[in-house]
């Protein structure tokens, strides 16, 4: 991967779940490195669709998807799961935390299957312990099992998860609509300082535009083909 | 890690994954009861009566013969006169030769008239003599040696007077003679356990002028010499040298005075064995049927499992896991429990069946052989871990259709 290749890029990408509705349709949207995007529009405006493109659990019926100058498009799945836990680090909006692993084992997973990610983490354990404390999860938690922590404390360890072994892009779906405000900027200064220290881009995900503060860009995505969603 | 995440995600559903083990560790268990109950039941069964080369009676069935004279089940058709007996044995060719006589019981138990000899010829597992427990061999006219069972049921001891009676399931007593117990025979898991022994004479003495209701005639005894029998019901042969077996046994069948059958009881064990083979095929097809139906079981536990665990999986994969790793952890999984699932089932019976051990020989008659598992049993074992791992490949697979966003968006 040439440094100059932008981190992320869809051009001329349709999708849609299935004939009858209306399809998503994002002609153009790049990502360099470092920068920080926001991607605003109401629910059921195709964010989170958006989202599943770029990570590659869905792909799209025409367009290309290029995730660190590799055209996901044209893998195989199992390719293209390999070029999603080596390039982008992914908050969900669920976490998808394996319950009753703990909080390290869950943060130490992405980089089980990453290997360029894991040789950037040469003592893997020790950097899960740091990167799970400068996100404010105590020390103690970190054996937990993740099931057993609150809301708040899953969410660091999804952020964990998706910020260790430094990857290109760090892909979050409404990452702070389960924390009241103080707690959303709290998080969200202590994500976007730890992607910041290591350099990955950002592309978040979310209704709130009180966010924006805190990206490069933001974009807005129509709500016209939530309408057409929901007629029978 | 993964093992350790295969371990965590196991004791996340301990209940359901403990019951699946269980099951196969049941299910195991009992087929390998099975087997090693088979075995004991086998190997005691060949090893009711060694050494003896024929066994002569009168003509009927060989299995017949040999359930009348060593497994005392069923009655003799007929007796051989003792004339016929003296013929054989003073063929060169035989070693030794013991008479039998049956026909009188004492209540559940058999009586058995024979010589002392019978006591050093018997044999039984692969040569052994059948030991005196207590007391000795019968020397005279009204002694009996009762065996291990009989002692055990009646609460017999040395010196004891008993009645025998005549015939079997009978009521008439030949209780104008009684007999006192002079030994008590070893245990020996043979049907000898349960006979009372007692010399020829001694049968000949109270048959002899003997009718039902009247009793036996009074007077003096006669002489040990004048009861010789006129007739017997077998008679047990040791031939000096294996080749001539044969010889003697077709010179017995064609025996010109009355019609004689011989016997090889070896082959006639195995005959006999292959009737009670039967329901040893259907006991091992029960036992294998349990098996299959632990295995669905622990299919279904997996198939459950799967709903609970498609976002585990769909986590592994969003984490870039290959299909390979996926599959290979639910094939780890599935190994893991149907390993722990024969470890408890092994365990468990051979260390109960060994605790019974004693138990079984004294209730049944049956030792144990209890040499572990052998290349049929681990056969049996690495089935059920093969077909386990077999079995997770489905649920595996069907981890894998699911698709990625599904197991990824389900709500908590």
């Amino acid at each position: 991967m040439s440094s100059s290749a932008p981190v992320l890029s869809l051009s001329n990408v349709v999708f849609s779940w299935d004939r009858h509705a209306h399809p998503i349709q994002i002609p153009n949207l790049v990502l360099d490195r470092g920068e920080k995007v926001l991607v605003l529009g109401p629910s059921g405006s195709g964010k989170s669709t958006m989202l599943g493109l770029v990570y590659g659990t869905l792909v799209p019926h025409s367009g290309r998807v290029t995730v660190a100058g590799q055209d996901i498009t044209a893998l195989s799945a199992r390719r293209r799961d390999g070029v999603r836990a080596e390039h982008v680090g992914v908050i969900f909006q669920q976490f998808n935390l394996i319950p009753h692993a703990s909080a390290l084992d869950n943060v130490l997973l992405a980089l089980r299957f990453a290997p360029q990610r894991r040789k950037r983490t040469p003592d893997p354990e020790d950097a899960a312990r740091s990167m799970l404390a400068d996100l404010g999860l105590p020390e103690t938690d970190a054996c937990r099992s993740a099931g057993q922590l609150s809301v708040g404390q899953q969410q660091r360890v999804a952020a964990a998860r998706a910020l260790i072994g430094s990857p290109e892009l760090l892909v979050a779906d409404e990452p702070t609509s389960s924390l009241d405000r103080a707690n959303q900027n709290r998080f969200m200064d202590l994500v976007l300082s730890q992607a910041l220290q290591q350099g990955s881009s950002i592309l978040l995900v979310s209704h709130d535009e009180r966010l924006a503060k805190h990206f490069d860009r933001v974009i807005e995505m129509g709500s016209g083909q939530s309408e057409d969603h929901m007629s029978c | 890690m993964l093992t350790r995440l295969i371990f965590s995600s196991m004791r996340a559903r301990a209940l359901t994954v403990v019951l699946a083990i269980l099951t196969i560790a049941f299910s195991v268990g009992l087929v390998l009861a099975v087997n090693v109950v088979r075995d004991g039941t086998k190997a005691s069964f060949a090893n009711t009566i060694s050494n003896t080369d024929l066994i002569v009676g009168a003509r009927s069935g060989s299995v017949q013969l040999m359930l009348y004279t060593i497994f005392q089940i069923g009655n003799p058709t007929n007796n051989i006169s003792w004339d016929s007996v003296q013929a054989i044995a003073a063929r060169p060719e035989v070693d030794w030769l013991v008479p039998i006589s049956l026909g009188d019981s004492h209540g559940e138990f058999r009586v058995m008239g024979t010589s002392v000899a019978f006591f050093e010829r018997y044999r039984y597992r692969g040569g052994q003599s059948i030991g005196l427990h207590q007391g000795a061999a019968f020397t005279g006219l009204y002694h009996a040696v009762v065996g291990s069972d009989v002692a055990a049921t009646l609460n017999y001891e040395l010196g004891q007077e008993i009645v025998v009676s005549h015939g079997l399931a009978s009521f008439i007593d030949h209780d104008d003679r009684p007999f006192k117990i002079t030994g008590i025979l070893e245990r020996t898991g043979t049907p000898i356990d349960r006979t009372v022994l007692i010399s020829l004479e001694s049968m000949e003495v109270i048959h002899r002028g003997w009718r039902p209701g009247a009793g036996s005639p009074t007077g003096p005894e006669p002489a040990m010499a004048e009861l010789q029998p006129k007739e017997v019901t077998a008679a047990l042969v040791g031939i000096g040298s294996r080749l001539d077996i044969f010889n003697v046994q077709r010179w017995i069948n064609t025996y010109p005075g009355e019609p004689l059958l011989a016997v090889l009881p070896g082959l006639t064990l195995q005959e006999l064995w292959q009737f009670i083979g039967v329901a040893e095929d259907a006991l091992r097809a029960v036992s294998l049927m349990v098996v299959g139906a632990a295995l669905l079981g622990m299919i279904a536990v997996i198939f459950s499992g799967l709903n609970e665990r498609r976002r585990e999986m769909a986590i592994l994969r969003a984490m870039g896991a290959r299909p390979g790793v996926v599959f290979g952890l639910l094939l780890l999984e599935a190994v893991i429990m149907a390993g722990a699932g024969c470890l408890i089932g092994a365990v468990g019976t051979y260390g109960l069946l060994y605790a019974a051990r004693p138990l079984i020989d004294a209730h049944f008659g049956i030792w144990l052989p209890m040499q572990g598992p052998g290349p049929e049993e681990l056969k049996l074992l690495g089935g059920v871990m093969a077909a386990a791992g077999l079995a997770s490949i489905f649920p595996a697979a069907r981890a894998y259709q699911l698709s990625l966003a599904d197991g990824l968006s389900i709500k908590n």
